[in-house]
C-alpha cells in the first residue's frame, strides 16, 4: 500500500532529535500536530544543534474509509495502518523508541536519572514502578532526566540521553501533572498519558553521563520500603533479561553490561511509597559515589 | 561422551566469561545461543581451571590441590562437570597427544 501524498499532511511537529537523527512528524490533523509538539517537547532539537545529515519523516494521517482510523508511515514505509484514534500517539512513541533500539546496540529497559552527575539506572519490566520512581526523582529530588524505558549505553559505558515523555497511569502519584492536555487533544490520550519531564519541573539532560547506581524497583501498593544489595552476578543476570539487543548483538552488548555492573552498585528496591524510595535512592547514589 | 585424561577442555569461541570482582558466581554468555549460564560451586572451580591448554588430568590435579582432596575422589565429579558444560555448549574438547 502506498503512503498518502505529503500534501495531505500539511501540519507538522519537530524537528525532534532521536538517536542523533532529526525526526519530523507530518499529519493531516492540526490538533494532533499540536499535541505531538507538546508531548515530545523535551526531544526537540536544541537551538545549538546542527541538523542531522538526513531527516526521518513520519506521516500520521486520519483515514475516513471504510471506517475511521489512523495510519503511520515512516519514510514511505508503513508502520501501522489500522490504529484507533486513542492509540496513535502511543504508537508514535513506540516508533521513536524503535529508532533508539535500531540505532544503538546496548539498550536496557530502564529509566535513567542523573543525581549529582552520576546516573541512576532504574531497570525493570512494565509495571515494576520504574517510571514512577524516575519521575519522582526528577520532579522532587532535582534529578536530571535522561530517559525512560530505553537507556542506551555507549561504547565507553556512558548513558545516552533520550528524554522521551513519561508514560503515567491514573494510579501514579504524579498523575496530577498529566492533567494538562488541551481540549482538542483529549481524544488522542488514552488512559496512560505521556508527560514531558520538563512539565514536572525537572531538568532535562542533553549529554551522556556515567552510571553510578543500578536500581531494580518493585512497586507494591502498601508495602514497606526494602533495600537489598545485589551481587554483580545477580545484577548482570537481571540486566541481560532487560536488554533485547543481547540476542542480536551478543558479546559486544554483554561486555558493556559487564562494565556496567563492575563499575556501579546494584540494589533491589521494593517500595509502596515513591517519595521514601526516591529519598533512599538519592542516599544510595551518594554512598556509591563515596565508595568509588 | 567419555572423557580421556589427555583431553583438553576448551571454552567455545562464542562464550564470554564474566568473572565478577565482588566474588559472586561467574556468568557465561554464549553469543551463539544468547543464553546465560551462571556457574556455582564445582562448576565455577572447574571453569576457572580451564585455560585452553590444561588437560583433564591437569584440571583434576589443580582442583584436587586447591581443595586438598584426593585425586581419585575428584576425578569422577570433574568429568561429570566437564560433560555438563560440554552439553550446555560452552565447552568443546580438543584431543591432546599428551598422556598422563
Amino acid at each position: 500500500m502506498n503512503p498518502p501524498p505529503v500534501s495531505d499532511a500539511v501540519h507538522s511537529a519537530g524537528p525532534f532529535r532521536v538517536a542523533e537523527r532529526d525526526v519530523v512528524v507530518r499529519t493531516s490533523c492540526v490538533d494532533f500536530a499540536a499535541l505531538v509538539s507538546e508531548v515530545f517537547v523535551d526531544l526537540r532539537r536544541g537551538p545549538g544543534d546542527a541538523p542531522s545529515t538526513s531527516t526521518i519523516e513520519f506521516l500520521v494521517v486520519a483515514v475516513a474509509e471504510p471506517e475511521p482510523h489512523w495510519a503511520i508511515w515512516r519514510d514511505g514505509e508503513a508502520c501501522e495502518l489500522e490504529l484507533r484514534e486513542d492509540a496513535v500517539l502511543v504508537q508514535l512513541q513506540w516508533e521513536l523508541n524503535r529508532l533508539v533500539i535500531e540505532r544503538y546496540r546496548a539498550v536496557v529497559h530502564s529509566g535513567a536519572v542523573a543525581i549529582d552527575g552520576r546516573v541512576v539506572l532504574l531497570a525493570g519490566r512494565s509495571h515494576s514502578g520504574k517510571t514512577t520512581l524516575t519521575g519522582t526523582l526528577c520532579a522532587h529530588y532535582g534529578g536530571e532526566y535522561l530517559t525512560d524505558e530505553a537507556a542506551s549505553l555507549d561504547e565507553e559505558g556512558r548513558v545516552r540521553p533520550y528524554p522521551r515523555p513519561l508514560g503515567l497511569r491514573p494510579t501514579s502519584p504524579l498523575w496530577s501533572a498529566a492533567a494538562w492536555a488541551s481540549a482538542g487533544a483529549v481524544r488522542f490520550l488514552p488512559e496512560e498519558q505521556l508527560v514531558p519531564v520538563s512539565r514536572l519541573g525537572g531538568p532535562v539532560g542533553r549529554a551522556p553521563r556515567w552510571p553510578g547506581l543500578v536500581v531494580f524497583p518493585h512497586f507494591r501498593s502498601g508495602s514497606s520500603l526494602s533495600i537489598t544489595p545485589l551481587t554483580q552476578a545477580d545484577a548482570i543476570e537481571r540486566l541481560a533479561h532487560l536488554t533485547p539487543g543481547l540476542v542480536r548483538h551478543g558479546a559486544e552488548v554483554f561486555r558493556r553490561l559487564m562494565r556496567l555492573v563492575t563499575s556501579t552498585v546494584s540494589i533491589d528496591v521494593a517500595y509502596g511509597d515513591s517519595e521514601a524510595a526516591a529519598q533512599c535512592v538519592v542516599e544510595a547514589v551518594h554512598r556509591a559515589r563515596g565508595a568509588s | 561422551m567419555s572423557w580421556q585424561l589427555g583431553d583438553v577442555p576448551v571454552a567455545t569461541d562464542s562464550v564470554v566469561t564474566f568473572v565478577p570482582t565482588d566474588g559472586s558466581d561467574p556468568v557465561l554468555f554464549d553469543a551463539a545461543t544468547a543464553r546465560l549460564h551462571r556457574l556455582a560451586g564445582p562448576s565455577a572451580t572447574v571453569w576457572a581451571a580451564i585455560d585452553g591448554s590444561r588437560t583433564m588430568a591437569d584440571v583434576i590435579d589443580l582442583v584436587s590441590a586447591l581443595h586438598r582432596i584426593e585425586v581419585v575422589a575428584t576425578a569422577a565429579d570433574i568429568e561429570t562437570t566437564l560433560e555438563r558444560l560440554r552439553t550446555l555448549g560452552v565447552l568443546r574438547v580438543a584431543r591432546s597427544p599428551r598422556r598422563r
